[in-house]
């Protein structure tokens, strides 16, 4: 592997496989943070030629973190498809960055299949903004719980409904008010504020009652607190429909989590147990840049690297939803709405690639340098990447997390622009109610108290 | 299905359930104008929290004993680096320690964090009651008021080791949300050294107009501290 060259009369040398990955990345402040970022502008793209001409068979021998000491490691080797590995490993990450643009979605998916996480956190960082986008956009990834989402033409949703006290009603108000904007066909999923298994079972009944019971909407439900949690408030009688996890791409870094693979497993057969209404997926998984960084887990690997080796662990376990929360981490990972907005493009093409079913969280906290209009160019990218999913908040305001996300409008104007629709059950149920007809938002769209007035035939 | 042709739009009541901004209306797919500028002018009151400096004479007008700055040069190496907001600057570290001379069972610490309106706003209120407090609790023994700018949480721990501290009170401003830029926090940890994290720490927080009120606050704070020196501990096992 060559790891020096001269650009422009200039030498520039690299310490290894790794250090020529983090120097070849776009910039972002948690490389910086961690010392791994390229110096000048000019190293990063010296560190990009030589990345180009790595061949993918590298990353196959050289894992980020060897797999004897690291399980994360491990799932992602022993998942990859034999054929498709072969197929693939000869080519240099240039000649994948090209033959995944040339290429259709369910061959580049194919591919997908036997590449590792590093070699396609690689070829992402060889893309521009415009091949992320495309190249995301011909990947399809459908998957069905309660509905289907991922499938052609259409755009969903998790609708987010938290209240800072985990107060029900309050819950339940907001949950109105996103489903009047037809907000909430992937999920309605709340962030609990106390995570005791108590408050926790009577959030999962308490929305389960209203969402499934009283107004029959096809849909799932989830709150996401720690997996041990969701599975003891499961033992208790609370009801779900997905059990959520956020994972880290390495070993140390799922361990500051507190999970180990085994509780994954026993998640996804837990909400399964005794249902017959539920479809093949049941997990639900949240990453982001630089998490495995913050926990000191990164073993000296880039962050995008990192975020990709999520993605692997992910693929092993065929979740419902993924969710790259973009932003949330602070302004020492991502600085501004520059690296907010390439991050996310990135890791929905990585998640796509791996063949998972990529949501993202397209948002910020109030110490980044980012500002709504960031989050809504982001949205509008990712719509025409054919992303899966994102959030809805009321009017972008998140009351519990303290961070702003996308809204209500911003899905119903998302739809509106690129002329989709949601999962196909939801989109039914939304028409039955009267809040969508033929594909446009009807007079009583967005109107909280439609719910408690009844249907008139 | 034929759906009613005129529904009568009720007010639903549902916004006085939550804080969330629900029932707001809509422009086409988009918000109305007045929630779109009002959502918009919250974020920029956020914003400038976290970004405007504290007048050069604040520390003054309050009363500190000294005022020191961390590592950090300024606003964006704060927010980019960290560590260098959790380290006193080497020409400020005498000053530092020099208030813990004779002994030091509090030392009271006013840190900028994330937002300087929660400190302009709060402070003032909060400090005069806690000082008088304290001092009933550890007559002769209370350092500071030591203001400190651009400063992490974590420099508690380099703060306690260069005076000496028994018990470092920490008034700090929180990363700003939207609800309110001004919401400030009081950490408190029993010998704050370094390696300590926020599990050796206790913290009170959500101090603002609509939150925890700043004279109940002070009370509070009190109490905590009188806690740490009758059980000599602190942190995440350790309740007052």
């Amino acid at each position: 592997m060559k790891l020096q060259t001269t650009l422009r009369g200039k030498n520039f040398a690299f310490r290894g496989l790794y250090d020529l990955m983090a120097r070849a990345n776009e910039p972002k402040a948690g490389d910086r943070l961690a010392g791994l970022a390229a110096h000048t502008a000019q190293e990063r793209m010296a560190a990009r030629m030589l990345l180009s001409e790595v061949r993918v068979s590298a990353f196959l021998d050289q894992p980020a973190v060897e797999a004897s000491r690291d399980w994360v490691t491990s799932r992602i080797l022993s998942n990859l498809d034999p054929h498709a590995r072969e197929e693939t490993s000869d080519w240099t990450i240039g000649r994948l960055r090209e033959k995944i643009l040339e290429a259709d979605g369910e061959t580049a998916l194919r591919w997908g299949r036997g590449l590792t996480s590093e070699a396609i956190a690689a070829v992402a960082r060889l893309m521009s903004n415009m091949d992320l986008v495309l190249a995301s956009s011909k990947l399809r990834v459908a998957t069905t719980n309660r509905t289907t989402i991922g499938l052609a033409g259409t755009f969903s949703s998790r609708l987010q409904p938290n209240h800072p006290v985990d107060d029900l009603a309050g819950i339940l108000a907001s949950v109105r008010d996103g489903l009047s904007f037809g907000v909430g066909d992937a999920l309605v999923g709340i962030n609990p504020a106390d995570d005791t298994v108590e408050s926790v079972e009577r959030t999962m009944n308490g929305v389960s009652e209203f969402v499934h019971d009283h107004l029959a909407v096809p849909t799932q439900v989830c709150v996401l607190a720690h997996v041990g949690t969701q599975l003891k408030a499961l033992e208790r009688g609370g009801r779900c429909d997905v059990v959520f996890q956020s994972i880290a791409g390495s070993q140390a870094g799922n361990e500051s989590f507190g999970i180990s693979p085994s509780m994954l497993s026993e998640a996804d057969d837990a909400v399964r147990a005794g249902r017959t209404d539920l479809g093949e997926h049941v997990l639900y998984f949240e990453t982001g840049q630089g998490s495995e960084l913050s926990s000191d887990s990164h073993h000296g690997i880039d962050q995008l690297t990192m975020e990709s080796r999520c993605h692997g662990l992910a693929r092993s376990y065929s979740p419902f939803l993924v969710n790259t929360v973009v932003g949330f981490i602070g302004p020492e990972y991502l600085f501004d709405g520059r690296e907010v907005i390439r991050a996310g493009l990135e890791d929905h093409f990585m998640g796509k690639l791996h063949g998972l079913p990529m949501g993202v969280d397209v948002c910020h906290t109030n110490a980044m340098d980012a500002d709504q209009n960031d989050l809504e160019n982001l949205l509008i990218l990712l719509g025409a990447a054919g992303c899966n999913f994102v959030m809805g908040v009321p009017m972008s305001d998140d009351v519990m997390l303290n961070y702003q996300s996308t809204s209500f409008h911003d899905v119903a104007a998302l739809r509106e622009l690129l002329g989709r629709r949601p999962a196909p059950e939801f989109n039914g149920w939304m028409e039955t109610r009267g809040i969508l007809r033929e594909g446009r938002l009807t007079a009583e769209a967005g109107d909280p108290g439609i719910f408690e007035r009844p249907l008139v035939r | 299905m034929d759906l009613d042709p005129q529904p009568i739009r009720l007010a639903s009541g549902l916004s006085t359930l939550t804080p969330a901004r629900i029932d707001r209306g809509r422009a086409g797919a988009r918000p109305r104008t007045a929630e779109l500028l009002l959502f918009r002018a919250d974020h920029a009151a956020a914003r400038d929290a976290v970004l405007t400096e504290l007048p050069e004479d604040f520390p003054d007008q309050l009363g500190c004993v000294a005022s020191v700055r961390t590592c950090s040069a300024d606003r964006r190496e704060y927010l980019l680096r960290p560590d260098l907001g959790r380290r006193i600057r080497l020409g400020d570290e005498q000053a530092v320690a020099a208030l813990g001379k004779g002994g030091c069972d509090v030392l009271v610490v006013v840190a900028d964090g994330l937002s300087s309106a929660a400190v302009a706003s709060q402070v003032p209120i909060l400090l005069p009651p806690l000082m008088v407090s304290l001092e009933v609790m550890k007559p002769g023994s209370v350092r500071g008021p030591v203001f400190v700018r651009n400063a992490r949480v974590g420099a508690m721990n380099h703060l306690g080791d260069l005076a000496q501290a028994t018990v470092v009170v920490m008034l700090v401003g929180e990363r700003p949300g939207l609800s309110t830029s001004r919401s400030l926090s009081a950490y408190m940890g029993w010998m704050p050294r370094p390696g300590c994290t926020d599990a050796h720490r206790n913290v009170i927080s959500n101090i603002h107009e609509q939150g925890l009120a700043v004279q109940q606050a002070a009370v509070v704070v009190a109490r905590w501290v009188a806690g740490m020196f009758r059980e000599r501990t602190s942190g995440t096992h350790f309740s007052a």
